[in-house]
């Protein structure tokens, strides 16, 4: 969602992945360029440019990699959350007085604001709709990171009586 | 009170099952809606795992709820009976605090009210999400949905969505020229 989003809010937007089977759906998506988090030599032409980065990561990642793109006064902004402290590199913040930030959802005016947006811009996330005697297979899927981009149920699967 | 039919987990190590409960009529400031999606978050999973040690059971998880509304209480002038609407994470705040008058009731400071998992304001009772055939809401947590989008492919914005558009509608006020997602090094280490 963040893609879209970013992109109809008319930034210039860089994803960054690990793995580069995604770049043309990243692309189909709205993406501007596509960077191999792995791969140090693209991370580095990045260095000191991005005036904001949204971190969804929800697994151990070295943050500090990321901090260092951002430009002096500029902001990270951690939505995904890992299960153990992240290490932070204090000069990564220090150096150019970045922001290392935290986020939760959105107030519901804001949160019509977004609807507002998405309807003007006809804007609506990738889903995969399941019948809700699927619940347990999706939930597996997810695990394993298997859905392009949300599974969504259908009531009208819901038994009339339980 | 109405009964409503949904799906619910019992246990952290039982399969969600079919699951009948009781709802409130709606009271004055309550929209009655009748949901036609509902998006499955991350966030289900783990509360109807007890992954967060908290989960109240049964536990009827859900806060992506996009539907029709079926029944308004008598002060509601802003949601008529078939109108789109739809629900997010949180069905209610203290509407006191300083957070909640900023408009920021996801940082109410007393706590707000999860859409699944409570507790609700005043009496501590649970609440049942999105995985049910109704739902009932206070209408200042109810949203408006914009005609002519696919429907489904809305109920994932009510937090995947706005989750991501709140930091970057944060960037845009400020000024902003590019922008980084990082999200997707994130399916990829889960994978």
């Amino acid at each position: 969602m963040g893609v879209k989003l970013a992109h109809a809010l008319g930034a210039h937007v860089v994803l960054f992945t690990t793995s580069p089977g995604k770049e043309a759906d990243a692309r189909r998506l709205g993406t501007d360029e596509v960077v191999i988090s792995k791969d140090a030599e693209q991370m580095g032409r990045h260095a000191e440019s991005f005036d904001l980065i949204v971190d969804t990561v929800a697994a151990q990642h070295d943050i500090n990699a990321y901090l260092g793109l951002l430009k002096r006064d500029c902001t990270l902004v951690q939505v995904g959350a890992p299960e153990k402290p992240l290490d932070v590199n204090v000069f990564s913040v220090i150096w150019r007085r970045r922001n290392f930030a935290g986020s939760l959802i959105g107030g519901i005016a804001e949160t019509q604001e977004m609807l507002d947006f998405c309807g003007k811009h006809g804007i609506t996330a990738d889903i995969e709709m399941i019948p809700i005697d699927q619940i347990e297979t999706a939930y597996s899927r997810m695990l394993k990171s298997d859905v392009k981009y949300r599974f969504v149920i259908d009531m009208a699967s819901l038994p009339k009586a339980a | 009170m109405f009964t409503c039919t949904g799906y619910a987990a019992t246990s952290a190590d039982t399969r969600l099952e079919p699951f009948a409960f009781e709802r409130r009529d709606p009271r004055a400031d309550d929209v009655e809606i009748e949901i036609v999606y509902c998006g499955v978050c991350h966030s289900d999973l783990h509360q109807a795992r007890n992954e967060w040690r908290n989960t109240l059971y049964p536990c009827v998880p859900g806060h992506e709820i996009v539907g029709r509304v079926t029944r308004v209480g008598a002060e509601v002038r802003d949601f008529k009976p078939g109108d789109l609407a739809a629900v997010g994470c949180m069905v209610d705040s203290c509407r006191t605090c300083t957070a909640c008058r900023e408009g920021l009731e996801q940082y109410c400071e007393p706590g707000f009210t999860g859409t699944y998992n409570g507790p609700e304001q005043g009496t501590g009772a649970n609440t049942f999400g999105g995985y049910s055939s109704h739902i009932v809401v206070d209408r200042h947590f109810v949203l408006h949905v914009p005609e002519g989008l696919d429907l489904a492919g809305v109920a994932p914005l009510l937090c995947a969505g706005v989750t991501t558009w709140s930091p970057h509608a944060a960037g845009v006020r400020a000024p902003a020229r590019r922008s980084a997602s990082s999200g997707w090094a994130a399916s990829a280490i889960w994978a």
